[in-house]
């Protein structure tokens, strides 16, 4: 085949194959995630009112500015004391951004931020973490758990232990109090991992 | 080896397109970019250890660039200064404590600010294992020589050494600020400031590269 005509057939097949790639398997994320408002009839993400305690955990864990609250980093985790959700014009000026406390280190973490982090969560692997949520595969496929227990490489290293408070704390929210996880309630379980730095 | 005679230009191109491509895969663009928003040092402060106050120090002094001393972390403290937004001078004679994942302290005394309150520990003095809890100890307010914690960072430093990676001037949603010794918790009579013009301005690194900006 000569170049003249290689070329356009090499676009076509990128192009189809672009096409199917949308395609098969792949639900987008509202499907998963669930809506911006969480609902709990769809039951499709976990549930978004004990969320806040697991987004403690998570801001103090993973959302270090130089960690998950960095713009360039996957996985962004927003809060109070590390990336703040921030407008264009809170950007572009800062005492204003400083006197609507959207500074870090500045008022607390928002609902709007809490949201945004569920979402992180729920939107890096939303296939697997569907399947988390309907108790098809264990929380720790997802690599939000293999990532802090170090199943996979991380260069923050371990920051959960297997069984520890902070894993539990996260398995519980993501599987909705599941029978082979020990865990009383999501709230619980997050503040003990936050109280023992586990 | 002897390559009949058509081939050796060939071969030639080759072997510079393979150093050539070599030598770039030895170089990271972004820290190279990083490295060059720095800026040039500033008049009258040479490299010493005074230089670039609030700059990300292992940016250039850390295994990629290379610089000496290499450092694991590095920064400078300020004191807060009397109004919002006014000039930043380095708070002398501080001392950094290191708490780290492995339940490892710094000794007392290892990492002191100086006179332009610069401080880094290099990896000879203190391997950290992240997270770090990172605490500063200075003269109290009623005995100045009590040694007392002055602050404490809220949260971790999670993976990266250079203080102002994150502390940048002005706080912002991005950035939490220089670190400063509070301004009500700073003994005047136990610590000298450096005089204007000892030492260099404090400058700090964008904290947005501007690809990212909304």
């Amino acid at each position: 085949m000569t170049m003249r005509r290689l070329i356009p057939a090499s676009l076509l097949v990128a192009g189809a194959l672009g096409v199917l790639g949308c395609e098969p398997g792949s639900e987008p994320i509202e499907a998963l995630c669930g809506p911006f408002e969480y609902d709990p009839e769809t039951q499709t993400a976990p549930d978004s009112d004990d969320f806040p305690k697991v987004s403690s955990l998570l801001e103090r864990r993973c959302g270090t500015l130089d960690c998950h609250g960095s713009l360039a980093r996957p996985l962004r985790i927003y809060g109070a004391g590390g990336l703040r959700l921030f407008t264009l014009e809170e950007y572009n000026d800062a005492a204003l951004a400083q006197e609507n406390g959207t500074v870090s280190g500045g008022s607390g973490t928002t609902s709007a931020e809490h949201e945004a982090n569920r979402r992180s969560i729920c939107g890096i692997e939303p296939e697997l973490t569907g399947e988390v949520i309907r108790g098809e595969l264990p929380p720790e496929e997802l690599m939000v758990m293999k990532k802090p227990l170090l199943i996979e490489r991380h260069k923050g290293g371990a920051l959960f232990q297997t069984g520890g408070p902070g894993a539990v704390c996260l398995s519980c929210w993501l599987r909705s109090f599941p029978d082979d996880i020990d865990c009383q309630d999501v709230v619980t379980e997050c503040q003990k991992a936050i109280r023992d730095n586990l | 080896m002897n390559h009949p005679r058509s081939l050796r230009p060939l071969i030639a191109i080759v072997g510079v397109g393979l150093a050539l491509g070599v030598a770039a895969a030895c170089t990271d663009p972004l820290r190279d970019r990083q490295i060059a928003e720095l800026g040039e040092e500033q008049d009258g402060f040479p490299e010493s250890p005074i230089h670039r106050p609030g700059q990300p120090c292992v940016l250039c002094h850390g295994d990629y660039f290379g610089a000496e001393p290499q450092m694991v972390l590095g920064g400078t403290v300020f004191v807060e200064p009397e109004e919002p937004g006014g000039p930043l001078l380095g708070a002398p004679g501080y001392e950094i404590r290191l708490l780290d994942s492995q339940g490892r302290i710094t000794s007392e005394g290892l990492i002191t600010t100086n006179e332009c309150g610069n401080f880094w520990v290099t990896e000879e003095q203190f391997k950290p294992a992240y997270p770090l809890r990172v605490e500063i100890y200075g003269p109290s307010l009623s005995d100045p020589d009590r040694i007392v914690q002055i602050s404490a960072m809220s949260t971790r430093i999670g993976r990266d050494g250079s203080c102002g990676s994150c502390h940048a001037e002005p706080l912002s949603p991005l950035s939490p600020g220089a670190v400063v010794v509070p301004r009500a918790l700073f003994n005047a009579d136990a610590v000298d400031l450096p005089a204007p013009g000892d030492c260099p301005e404090p400058r700090y690194r964008p904290t947005v590269p501007e690809s990212l900006a909304p």
